[in-house]
C-alpha cells in the first residue's frame, strides 16, 4: 500500500497559475490602446504659400486692399527695432496702427474684431476675399505668428499668406 | 479492493487559454510597434496655441511632418536635418509625390502635403526656413500644428 501512494505523488501534475499574467497583459494593452488616442490632440491650421513660383515675368499685381499684419521685435528701452534675439519684445501692427499689450502681450482679440471689419468692407476682386499677409521678423516667438494665423482662420479669412524673409541686398 | 469511479457530471472542462494568450501578445506588439512609430514622426514639442486649429482627420495623399524644437533644430523622422539636407530631402519627396497638371510642367505644384510642427517658442526665423524650402521645391500644400488647449 505504501508504495501506491509513492507513484501518485509522482504523476500530480505541476499546474502553471495564468489567472495574473492575463490580468498584467490586459492591463497593458487597455494601456496602449488608450495612449493611442492620447496623442491625436494636436490640430492643425491650413496655410497655404502663393502658387507664383517662376511663373510669368510681368510685374506682379498689388491689391492695395490688403492686409499686412506685421510682427516687429523691440528693444523694450528704447522700443526701436533691434536685432538682439534674447531681449526684446513683439509689436503688432497693420497698416498704422499698433496693437496694445494685454497680459504682457499684444491684443489679438482686437486683431480678430479688426480683421472682420477689414474682410467685410474688401473691395478688391480677389477670388478668395481680402488677401492677408503675416510678415514677422526673424526673432519672434512663433507662438504671435500663430496668434495672427488664428486670427485670420476665425475671421474666416481665406487667402494667408507669409512674407518672405529679409535678405542682405548683395 | 473496490475502485470507485468519479461521476460523468464532475469531469473537470478546461478552458484553453493558450490561443487567446497568443492574439493578446500578438495585440501587444503590435501596439508597441505603433505607439513607437509615432513617437518617432512626433517629437516632444511644446506646440503653439490656437483655438481655431482643426483635429487631425484622415490624411490622403503624400503627406510629410517637419518637427522644429525650440533651439530651431529640424527633426523628420527621428532624424536631424540641417536647412541644406531639408531642401534637398524635400526635391526627392515632392517629385516622388508627383506634380499638379500644369501649362508650365517644369514649375508645376508639387502634390505633397508638409506639416509644419513647431515650438512655440522658437524663432520664426526657424519656420521661414521651412517655408523656403518647400517654396523652392514647388511645395505649397502646407499645415501648421497647433493646440487648442
Amino acid at each position: 500500500m505504501a508504495r501506491k501512494k509513492k507513484k501518485m505523488k509522482a504523476v500530480e501534475e505541476a499546474k502553471l497559475e495564468l489567472t495574473p499574467m492575463i490580468d498584467c497583459v490586459f492591463l497593458l494593452l487597455i494601456f496602449f490602446m488608450c495612449s493611442m488616442e492620447f496623442k491625436k490632440t494636436d490640430g492643425i491650421i491650413k496655410a497655404f504659400l502663393p502658387k507664383n513660383r517662376g511663373q510669368g515675368t510681368g510685374t506682379p499685381e498689388i491689391d492695395l486692399n490688403e492686409v499686412r499684419i506685421k510682427l516687429l521685435w523691440y528693444d523694450p528701452n528704447s522700443l526701436r527695432p533691434t536685432e538682439d534675439k534674447d531681449n526684446g519684445v513683439v509689436i503688432l501692427k497693420v497698416g498704422t496702427k499698433v496693437y496694445p499689450d494685454v497680459n504682457g502681450m499684444p491684443d489679438y482679440e482686437l486683431l480678430y474684431q479688426d480683421l472682420i471689419g477689414f474682410r467685410e468692407n474688401y473691395k478688391g476682386g480677389g477670388e478668395k476675399g481680402l488677401p492677408c499677409i503675416i510678415d514677422g521678423r526673424k526673432q519672434v516667438p512663433f507662438q504671435h505668428v500663430v496668434f495672427c494665423l488664428n486670427a485670420c482662420v476665425k475671421a474666416k479669412i481665406q487667402d494667408v499668406t507669409f512674407a518672405a524673409p529679409e535678405k542682405p541686398y548683395n | 479492493m473496490k475502485l470507485t469511479r468519479r461521476p460523468a457530471e464532475e469531469a473537470r472542462t478546461d478552458l484553453n487559454m493558450t490561443p487567446m494568450i497568443d492574439i493578446v501578445f500578438l495585440l501587444i506588439i503590435f501596439f508597441l510597434v505603433v505607439s513607437e512609430l509615432s513617437t518617432l514622426q512626433l517629437e516632444e514639442i511644446t506646440l503653439p496655441r490656437a483655438d481655431e486649429a482643426e483635429p487631425i482627420g484622415h490624411e490622403h495623399g503624400d503627406h510629410v511632418l517637419v518637427n522644429v524644437r525650440e533651439d530651431g533644430t529640424i527633426r523628420i523622422g527621428g532624424r536631424s536635418h540641417s536647412r541644406e539636407q531639408l531642401t534637398d530631402w524635400l526635391a526627392v519627396e515632392s517629385d516622388a509625390a508627383g506634380h499638379e497638371a500644369s501649362a508650365d510642367a517644369t514649375h508645376a505644384p508639387s502634390k505633397l502635403h508638409v506639416t509644419i510642427r513647431a515650438h512655440a517658442d522658437t524663432e520664426f526665423e526657424n519656420v521661414q526656413a521651412i517655408l523656403g524650402a518647400c517654396s523652392e521645391n514647388g511645395v505649397y500644400r502646407m499645415r501648421v500644428m497647433a493646440t487648442r488647449e
